[in-house]
């Protein structure tokens, strides 16, 4: 990730150029599989066979048939429903955590680049301290701090990520920040505040959308570590790392329980990889400003 | 070069304590509290709570509490778990030399084989072999470290059974079942450390590849093999070994989940059955460690830097 040199601001216009995305390949392929994963969590109740936590006793452990399609788990659950409730997890966290460590982290990269000086000093400090821990440990003991839970995991790897956005938010700032436009906004009298929103935030953008579609995998990828570390959601809530975890005990005897989940996991994180690159390629030709960052939570 | 080093070391210092810091403050932020563990929930009198308090220097402000903490640790005293009642030092020891071992294997392991296949990447950049490369390679960055674990156990358990599946056991005790109960571990871990070195190699050889010197290497009819793996990987290496300070962040995390599938009793298992069972002791000596490897080996990672690449000394 290039921290310090951020690009000129490529002064594209919101919302995304959606033709352009669907004309790029990887995208469509992307976006389509994204769309059908959120359709599954947005109507996931009333399309799954059965309801995901009924118990099937007369079938526990069932290998796949006519009547469950995955099989079923070893209190007799439809794998296939439970596959497709955890993806209403696993949509939600990655739109939530990301969302959220945009936020914070726009904010305070803003803000750091903005005014520089003591501010800039003390945010870029505090950032160091947590860029210091691995971000799955630093993951781990957040949530150990916030408690289990959907919004607590996500809020857990919005801080761990947020440093990142900040880090791209203050390099495109500061390069705003000497452009002639700001001058002049500022020579014609308008208030910080306005320049804030109207002339630095918008311009500030691109490359931290960017780095948001990058960051969807990443952070999907730390929650199905959290969850199958037993970090996630509580039982008996479908989730797809946590049905990993316990489908781990029955691989030799019931393999589908662990092959579907990760078939959803991959192919959602697959897509979400897939239309990062197409994101990237559409709103950052050049690839300068955003490197996908090695550093992710596995 | 030695200011410089000084400078290095004074920055992880300071680093370090910051990190300190904050791994206390979260401990003392984690829910519930050391007091009702020990006591106990019930029958127990506020005074013995209070005791049990000012025993533990609970009733001084976090300020202090840190203060005397800091000097516990830095004296190799991380208090005793009120869980196990054994001194966190102990387990700590127990458990350090199996993620330590995990670790330094991997570390090994990618390199010997990672460091090579870049470099054959590299030389047939875009034709087949390195189409191949980097597909398993995209296979691999679009999968969590645990699904590969649990592959790997899925074939493991279908096709030989009674190979790998060893619960852990120590080399003192049995050298052949410990590398048997090490080998599946290591495979996994290695698998997704492996595939970035080789990227990383890769694309930093590739770069070197067109430099004149290789080509006056080349023009003066120095070998082929010799050019690829003598002039380009030797100028290739500074970059690929700082890439070895985001690696062992993925490399650590996935020590902890590692641990987790295969029941290894390492640092990473000790963590996460101390934050399910409220050890808090254990949990902030375990955090603390995890962060001072990182932190220590990246400043490391960093000193290294000038030795590999003559042009940063006496900067």
């Amino acid at each position: 990730m290039t921290a310090s040199s951020g690009p000129a601001p490529t002064g594209l216009r919101l919302p995304l150029p959606l033709a352009k995305l669907l004309g790029h390949g990887g995208g469509a392929f992307g976006l389509a599989i994204m769309v059908f994963f959120v359709i599954l969590a947005v109507f996931g109740r009333l399309l799954s066979p059965y309801d995901p936590n009924a118990n099937d006793y007369m079938s526990l452990l069932a290998p796949p048939s006519a009547t469950h399609w995955f099989g079923t788990d070893e209190l007799g659950r439809d794998t296939l429903s439970r596959v497709i409730d955890g993806s209403r997890i696993a949509v939600a966290v990655a739109f939530l955590s990301v969302s959220i460590a945009m936020a914070v982290g726009v904010v305070i990269g803003v803000v750091a680049g903005f005014f520089g000086g003591l501010v800039d000093a003390v945010l870029n400090r505090s950032q160091d301290v947590l860029f210091a821990f691995p971000t799955l440990l630093l993951a781990i003991i957040l949530v150990a701090v916030l408690g289990p839970g959907l919004f607590n995991a996500s809020l857990a790897i919005a801080i761990v990520y947020s440093p990142r956005f900040a880090r791209m938010a203050r390099a495109s700032t500061l390069s705003i920040k000497t452009s002639e436009y700001l001058d002049a906004a500022r020579l014609a009298g308008v208030s910080t505040p306005v320049i804030l929103v109207r002339h630095v935030l918008p311009n500030a953008l691109p490359p931290v959308i960017v780095l948001a579609a990058l960051s969807m995998s990443t952070a999907q990828l730390a929650y199905a570590s959290l969850s199958f570390l037993g970090l996630g959601v509580s039982p008996p809530q479908a989730d797809w790392g946590s049905m990993l975890s316990k489908g781990r005990d029955f691989i030799t005897i019931a393999p589908w329980l662990v092959i579907w989940p990760t078939v959803a996991l991959v192919l959602l994180m697959l897509a979400f990889n897939v239309l990062g690159d197409a994101i990237r390629d559409v709103l950052d030709p050049s690839h300068t400003s955003t490197g996908k960052s090695p550093d992710t939570i596995r | 070069m030695l200011r410089m080093i000084g400078m290095r070391l004074l920055g992880m210092i300071l680093v370090l304590l910051a990190v300190s810091a904050l791994v206390f403050a979260l401990g003392a932020l984690i829910p519930g509290d050391l007091t009702s563990v020990i006591v106990g929930q019930e029958g127990a009198t506020e005074e013995q709570f209070a005791e049990v308090r000012r025993k533990l220097g609970l009733d001084k402000p976090l300020f202090l509490q840190y203060f005397y903490w800091l000097l516990n640790v830095l004296q190799g005293d991380f208090g005793t778990s009120p869980i196990t009642g054994r001194t966190v030092t102990a387990d700590l020891l127990q458990q350090i030399p199996v993620s330590l071992e995990l670790a330094l294997l991997t570390l090994v392991v990618s390199t010997l084989i990672g460091l090579p296949a870049g470099v054959v990447a590299a030389v047939h950049a875009n034709k087949r072999l390195d189409v191949l490369i980097r597909m398993s390679l995209l296979f691999t960055f679009s999968v969590p470290i645990f699904v590969i674990g649990i592959l790997l156990l899925l074939v493991g358990s279908r096709w030989a059974p009674d190979l790998f599946r060893v619960s852990y056991t120590r080399w003192v005790d049995d050298p052949v079942m410990h590398i048997r109960s090490m080998a599946m571990p290591l495979l996994t871990i290695a698998f997704p450390i492996t595939a970035m070195t080789m990227q990383m190699t890769r694309s930093s050889v590739l770069e070197v590849l067109h430099n004149p010197y290789i080509v006056t290497a080349r023009a003066v009819g120095v070998r082929e093999k010799r050019i690829q793996y003598l002039h380009a990987l030797r100028n290739a290496l500074p970059p690929i070994v700082t890439f070895i300070g985001f690696q062992l962040g993925i490399l650590l995390g996935g020590l902890i989940v590692i641990e987790q599938i295969f029941s290894l009793p390492g640092l990473g298992r000790g963590m996460l059955e101390a934050i399910n069972t409220r050890d808090y002791p254990m949990v902030t000596a375990t955090t603390l460690v995890f962060a001072a490897a990182f932190v220590f080996i990246n400043a490391l990672v960093d000193m290294l830097y000038p030795l590999l690449d003559p042009r940063q000394r006496g900067r």
